[in-house]
């Protein structure tokens, strides 16, 4: 029993020595780095720029926008634009159709010998029997030659032309003279006669040439031809030859049809080509040459009454893509289904990426498109009938131009530019305090990149700060017209036109040692001041803006009397209390070495994410101004320690922080009694700031 | 009255080692009794055992337990153990269990065993400076340099499956016994860790730290432990060989854990060999400074970074320490009591011999007390005991080879416990 008892005091011993502490691990007391930051003037002002002088004493160059006029807004709004037109197809074209006829002397012979008369069929045969020979030929008269049938249905069935002409050659290939010749064109079946011709004489192998009148005619697809009448003197007693193969030939066309009606199997063939200006107006005064469009489109609505199918191409002159393409638009309009319903399409074309020509067809005007409209006929192979009182209305719209550039001339125009109130930022972690600068030099740039010409004047610059204000006088500047040149356009290439204001020609120095965080600015600004020149060189792009920047240049060399800094942090030293919870308490170490000669006094103030102050971790935490050498410089930076204790509840208390405040008072020290105006600020000078953590940790390591 | 066994075996003809004094000569320092090399004379034999122990020229008991037992070590305990650093110390410990199966074949006079044991193993060796920085942080070497040279670290866990032979060869009263066991290795957990040449000065208010160092490690325990991954895997062999000469002495001579575990290339290595100062989290832009989120972002990956160490996966093979053991066991006392001496040799850095005594004394039939004395290897003094008592077949076992830093470990630099049970049948 006594030996059960012994081990089991052994186990107890172990499992007491197990369980006798919740915590584990150990505790460490480390002393290490945390974080460094090296600061120059650089990270210590924002959105500015440093320049170093030729001593190294150094410039705060500080760009502000604090206007953009954006011309695009008003210069390059283009009103939409359409058009209606109705065409008739009283140009409706047909082909110039060609026919011959012809009979030769054999054939003539033999009408002579069908007559029955005795001495025709006395002449007829010995004709015939002298073929290759000569013969003395007689005089006759009352010749005539039967009607020849002309089929020209393949083209047309029936005609009524408002124009038209039919000419031709009558060829007389017979050895004798023709004389006293009567001929007749007729339709085969309405029996109308469309050509009746009497022509005196036609000599011996020679020929003349006739033009017919074919207007208001109607001419059937299938027409006749007939020699009514001819004479001849005969040879004159003299042999002539003799050869049965000789022609009398009758060579003719029709053609320049326009036809009010005309029932045919259509070939394709154009029935409408129109081109024409249109031109719009452009609020302002504008007059532009050419646009570039973003975006726009173009609309199209046709309705057309032709019962034939049409291809319809609509061309936007001297309108071309980003691949030089032209803006040709085809579009298929379906045969109407009857005179009285037409058919209609709608189609919308994107614009954007196009540049359109707007100085019209003959190039010598402006605001104008010029647009070209063709219209044909599709054949369809099937015979349809087409009068001239069918119509095509065509209908198209130019909407929602938005340009992407303009040229020409923008007009002319006077804008008012505020008052208005710019926030200015410089200056903005500056909340309390003196600074009395050396030197302020300004210069307001005006960068223009439209290419328009303009003028602005300057009628107030005010610097505000909460109630203070300080207005600029410069009689040199305010209420003066400034000419602002135009941008130029290939290079591009802003026009700047600068304002230099110093302590020599204005107050500017007084405007900004109020510490400003507000700028009340009033401009005018006139466009175009001398009117149109007529070169219509203005152009306005999208991006073209009017900018008026600040270039402030404020030379490093300042005295500051409690210059007061805040600024709010981000503070966030661990998600949650368990993130920390390894921490037992501690210290923060803050080293600075300060190569300023400015004293800073600093409060840093931990809030919590509802706005409670949680902590104040610093307060009055003086860094020490670096002494200065007989030069006013500082050679030595100069160190200083702060010790920020913190417990293990203080940690836990940090863990709720959400930000923090810094608030800094600067004030400028001067060890040497020469130095104790303007201080400068030399390139080399930093200020780094360390801290390190002085914590117990407790490590919980696993082996 | 006290029948004393080596008498009744003796006249038996048999040297039933098992039954004899001579199963009570092996020290504790092997807290686990390898029944390959026990002698049967009945058939079955099943043993279960569990063991604990450490030791260290420097760091107390105390120190030890509350780190492997996740206590808290205060500063006092710290204090105590700083005074007793030196310049080169040492550490090891060990914690296992294991049950085993023998079976002895009397036709062939062979044994056979087989099993399975549980080891968790850590050795180091340090300078003072190294083990100062690590529980006391640098803050007390403000504007001094703590130099950290031969710092060496392993932390091995694995399981061992293990079968093992032994023959006797009788000849008169001679006995020699031969065996020889090899295992098979799963090990999930490995960490080692060596620095050489390595210094870290801390400038004034801790402004900033120059860090030089020369280290190189091994990680195979990434998260939780995995008790059945096998991150790594090898083999190792023992070896035995004992002689006795009749009931009165006996010599033997052991060597354990010669073998290796091979670990994937999935293992974690790191590797370092610069120098750099380091001025915290160097910032930018100190306006525009969003989160000093500094102590939870301060986390290894960064460190490492920082640190310039480079972080591969590569395969590597790691050499068990050897262990050797000689000891020397005469019996006494008219056959009650046996005194064994003996010196242990471990292949570890820094390890010196360690030599050991044993006294066991058979009070009665079925109870045995041991006492043993020791001195070396990474200890000093070592005082222990060990208890047998037999129920019928049965065997309990308790027993320490350092009592003195069980009951007192503020002042003691070793302890160890070990538990045995064991049944014949």
């Amino acid at each position: 029993m006594k030996k059960s008892i012994f081990l089991l005091l052994i186990f107890i011993q172990f499992i007491l020595f197990s369980c006798r502490n919740k915590e584990s691990g150990w505790n460490t007391d480390l002393l290490t780095p945390i974080t460094s930051a090296d600061l120059s003037i650089t990270n210590l002002v924002s959105d500015s720029l440093v320049t170093t002088n030729a001593d190294n004493s150094l410039n705060l160059v500080y760009k502000k926008n604090i206007y953009a006029f954006d011309f695009s807004k008003t210069l390059l709004e283009i009103p939409d634009t359409g058009i209606s037109k109705s065409f008739r197809l009283d140009s409706l074209k047909l082909p110039q159709q060609d026919f011959i006829t012809s009979f030769t002397l054999g054939q003539l012979c033999k009408q002579l010998i069908s007559t029955g008369t005795p001495s025709n069929v006395f002449l007829g045969n010995t004709i015939i029997a002298r073929h290759g020979g000569t013969l003395v030929y007689p005089s006759l008269s009352g010749l005539s030659v039967p009607p020849t049938d002309y089929d020209a249905s393949l083209y047309f069935s029936e005609i009524d032309l408002i124009t038209g002409y039919m000419d031709g050659w009558i060829k007389n290939g017979f050895p004798v003279t023709i004389k006293n010749m009567r001929f007749q064109v007729k339709n085969k079946i309405g029996g109308d006669i469309i050509i009746d011709d009497l022509i005196d004489s036609i000599p011996a192998y020679d020929s003349v040439y006739r033009i017919y009148n074919l207007a208001g005619k109607h001419v059937e697809g299938s027409f006749t031809f007939q020699l009514i009448n001819f004479d001849t003197p005969g040879s004159y007693g003299i042999a002539a030859p003799v050869d049965t193969s000789d022609e009398f030939i009758l060579d003719f066309r029709i053609f320049s049809f326009r036809a009010s009606s005309a029932t045919a199997i259509f070939p394709s063939i154009d029935v409408l080509a129109s081109t024409e200006d249109v031109t719009q107006e452009i609020p302002g005064g504008a007059k532009l040459t050419y646009i570039e469009a973003e975006e726009g489109s173009l609309n199209v609505y046709i309705s057309s009454s032709v019962q034939e199918g049409l291809t319809l191409t609509y061309t936007l002159e001297g309108a071309y893509d980003k691949m030089g393409r032209p803006l040709r638009v085809s579009s298929f309009v379906p045969p109407a289904p009857s005179s009285s319903i037409p058919s209609t399409i709608v189609k919308s074309f994107n614009l954007s990426g196009y540049s359109i020509d707007l100085t019209g067809k003959n190039h010598n005007t402006f605001n104008t498109y010029t647009q070209t409209i063709n219209a044909r006929v599709d054949s369809s192979g099937i015979e349809r009938t087409i009068t001239s009182s069918d119509s095509l209305r065509i209908s198209y719209s130019i909407e929602n131009i938005k340009p992407r550039l303009i040229k020409g001339y923008a007009g002319r125009d006077t804008l008012d530019v505020g008052p208005e109130i710019s926030d200015f930022d410089f200056f903005k972690n500056i909340i309390g305090g003196n600074i009395d600068l050396e030197d302020v030099k300004l210069s307001v740039n005006l960068e223009n990149g439209i290419g328009v010409e303009g003028d602005v004047v300057i009628q107030d610059f005010t610097a505000r700060k909460n109630t203070s204000t300080v207005s600029l006088v410069a009689p040199s500047v305010v209420n003066n017209r400034i000419r602002v040149a135009k941008a130029n356009e290939f290079p591009f290439r802003p026009a700047n036109t600068n304002i230099a204001l110093s302590n020599a020609n204005s107050n500017i120095k007084n405007l900004f040692e109020l510490l400003p965080n507000q700028l009340q600015y009033a401009m005018k600004v006139y466009v175009n001041p001398n009117s149109n020149d007529g070169t219509y060189q203005d152009f306005v792009n999208s991006n073209s803006k009017l900018n008026v920047n600040l270039n402030m240049e404020l030379p490093l060399s300042l005295m500051a009397n409690n210059l007061t800094l805040r600024d709010t942090l981000d503070f966030n030293i661990g998600n949650s209390i368990r993130d920390l919870e390894a921490i037992k308490g501690g210290a923060i170490n803050l080293i600075a070495t300060n190569g300023y000669p400015l004293e800073a006094q600093i409060d840093l103030i931990v809030y919590d994410q509802y706005g409670t102050a949680i902590d104040t971790l610093l307060k009055n935490y003086t860094v020490k101004a670096a002494d200065l050498n007989t030069t006013c410089r500082v050679d030595i930076p100069k160190k200083s320690y702060d010790k920020i204790i913190i417990s293990e509840s203080r940690m836990n208390e940090l863990a709720q922080a959400y930000n923090a405040v810094v608030v800094a008072r600067f004030n400028t020290k001067s060890n040497q009694s020469s130095c104790n105006s303007h201080l400068k600020i030399y390139s080399d000078y930093r200020l780094k700031i360390a801290l390190t953590a002085d914590f117990r940790y407790n490590l919980n390591a696993k082996f | 009255m006290h029948s004393i066994y080596a008498l009744r075996i003796k006249q038996d003809s048999t040297f039933d080692i098992s039954n004899t004094l001579f199963k009570y000569n092996q020290f504790t320092i092997q807290p686990i009794l390898n029944n390959a090399w026990n002698y049967k004379q009945k058939k079955n034999y099943l043993n279960i055992q569990g063991a604990f122990y450490n030791q260290s020229n420097a760091i107390n008991t105390q120190i030890a337990h509350a780190i492997l037992f996740k206590s808290f070590v205060d500063d006092k305990i710290k204090n105590r153990t700083f005074n007793k650093l030196r310049t080169n110390n040492g550490y090891e410990d060990e914690a296992r269990w294991s049950i085993q199966y023998a079976h002895y074949s009397p036709k062939l006079k062979l044994s056979y065993s087989f099993a399975y044991t549980y080891r968790n193993m850590r050795n180091m060796v340090f300078n003072k400076e190294a083990f100062q920085f690590v529980f006391a942080g640098n803050k007390m070497f403000e504007d001094d340099t703590i130099n950290i040279d031969k710092l060496a670290f392993e932390y091995m866990a694995y399981n061992q499956l293990q079968v093992g032979i032994s023959k006797m060869i009788e000849k008169k009263n001679n006995c020699i016994v031969l065996g020889a066991a090899i295992s098979v290795l799963q090990s999930p957990q490995y960490l080692s860790l060596k620095a050489n040449n390595s210094s870290i000065y801390t400038a004034p208010y801790g402004e900033y730290l120059e860090v030089k160092y020369n280290m190189q490690a091994q990680q195979a325990n990434n998260g939780a432990p995995e008790f059945f991954s096998f991150k790594g895997t090898g083999l190792s062999a023992d070896f035995h060989v004992s002689y006795q000469r009749s009931q009165n002495w006996m010599l033997r001579f052991n060597v354990s854990d010669f073998g290796f575990v091979k670990y994937s290339n999935e293992i974690n290595s790191y590797k370092g060999d610069s120098a750099i100062k380091f001025e915290g989290i160097v910032i930018n832009d100190i306006l525009n400074f969003t989160t000093p989120n500094i102590f939870k972002d301060f986390k290894s990956d960064s460190l490492f970074k920082i640190l310039n160490i480079e972080n591969s996966k590569k395969s590597f093979t790691v050499f068990h320490p050897v262990t050797f053991n000689l000891a020397f066991s005469k019996v006494i006392l008219a056959g009650r009591g046996i005194v064994t001496i003996g010196v242990q040799q471990k292949t570890q850095a820094k390890y010196l011999p360690f030599v050991w005594s044993k006294f066991s004394y058979q009070c009665k039939r079925n109870f045995v007390p041991s006492v043993n004395v020791a001195f070396g290897g990474y200890s000093y003094y070592n005082l222990g005991f060990e208890l047998v008592k037999k129920i019928r077949s049965v065997s309990v076992v308790v027993g320490s080879n350092n009592m003195l830093g069980l009951f007192i470990p503020q002042h003691f630099t070793s302890s160890s416990l070990y538990l045995r049970t064991s049944i014949v049948f």
